[in-house]
């Protein structure tokens, strides 16, 4: 990519980021009560979406070739076990993908 | 990058990105997905972003996971302008957060890692957001249906294609499922009659068997915010600064 396309790529995220958090004050605008609909959205969704983006993260993965995501789910459940624990993001992630790399780079 | 996106999830979807092919489009709505949460924590903060004057636009733009919990969930202590002390806790947040990308930055570079496998850091970094989720959760249907709808759609449309049905089809089912999971909220009627005005009166008489499910979390973390200075407000956002 070139400068400029990597600047547009930013801003592109950037634009996209402040429209998630404008968009309900544009469509709400202050007075009106939200919807009893919109508010058991806020509640329902959003493990739904974690959901969706560890799947989203994994979409590459191919299991009948390679090494079969092995290093995937190994990773995940390093992470998932830490995460269970200590409570601590940062351990999680920075263990996982340290076994994660080891096994990529030196096993398979 | 983190001081025009500051949202942690999309950056490490970005950085993803900018190794790929050019598609701004593509960042877009990947970027919009990966944030849609916020356009809950705006329905949540609408009523208490009421006269606060210009800090209102900053405090939109700058709302993320921490700054939430806390400015949602905490009373500013007696004296102090409500206005002024959710400017502050965003403000903090941010900058330890920019501050800490920045560093990250510079000392990549130094260190000069190419090494494969670095990626790995955003499946890890959702699914412990997934287990947190999971954890401070009153039901779980929500959750198991987001997977099983990104999977069928990922089996149905290919890796490429299934980032725009997915939201749809977990938007088609959690809809669909509302009799079944909306009970588990109790609390939610509540939190509504604090933020939103008046509510419907089926939410109060359950409200009487909720205990503090989803407020819990967030409380604890405010109780440790509280009780110090505002350097371990910012330290506290560093914590998972996930936004």
């Amino acid at each position: 990519m070139t400068t400029l396309q990597i600047l547009a790529t930013i801003f592109a995220a950037g634009a996209a980021t402040v429209l998630t958090r404008a968009l309900p004050f544009l469509v709400f605008p202050d007075g009106r009560e939200t919807p009893r609909y919109v508010r058991y959205l806020g509640h329902a969704l959003p493990g739904a979406i974690f959901g969706l983006l560890v799947v989203y993260c994994l979409k590459d993965v191919n299991l009948l070739s390679g090494s079969r995501g092995i290093p995937e789910a190994v990773g995940i459940v390093v992470a998932a076990v830490l995460y269970k624990r200590w409570h601590n993001m940062l351990i999680s992630i920075f263990a996982s993908t340290a076994v994660f790399m080891v096994l990529v780079n030196l096993v398979f | 990058m983190s001081v025009v996106i500051f949202a942690g999830s999309a950056e490490f979807v970005v950085a993803s990105q900018l190794a790929g092919a050019f598609n701004p489009l593509a960042t877009f709505a990947v970027v919009f997905i990966v944030n849609a949460r916020h356009l809950f924590y705006g329905l949540s903060m609408l009523e208490r972003f009421r006269n606060v004057g210009r800090k209102r636009a900053y405090l939109i733009f700058g709302m993320c996971d921490e700054t939430f919990s806390i400015t949602y969930a905490t009373e500013p202590p007696a004296g102090i302008d409500r206005g002024w002390f959710m400017f502050w806790a965003t403000l903090l947040n941010q900058l330890y957060w920019v501050a800490g990308c920045t560093l990250g930055g510079i000392f990549g570079a130094v260190a000069a890692t190419s090494v494969e496998g670095v990626s790995f850091a955003m499946t890890a970094l959702f699914v412990v957001i997934f287990l947190n989720q999971w954890e401070k959760d009153s039901q779980h249907l929500s959750a198991v249906a987001g997977i099983a709808c990104a999977a069928v759609a990922l089996v149905a449309f290919g890796p490429d294609g299934f980032m725009i049905p997915a939201p749809a089809l977990i938007l088609l089912a959690v809809t669909m499922m509302r009799p079944r999971i909306e009970p588990a909220y109790p609390e939610a009627e509540e939190a509504g009659a604090l933020g939103q005005g008046p509510i419907a009166a089926d939410g109060q008489s359950r409200a009487s068997d909720a205990t503090q499910p989803e407020c819990a979390p967030a409380a604890r973390r405010l109780s440790r915010a509280d009780s110090s200075d505002s350097s371990s407000l910012a330290e506290h956002g560093n914590g998972g600064n996930l936004a």
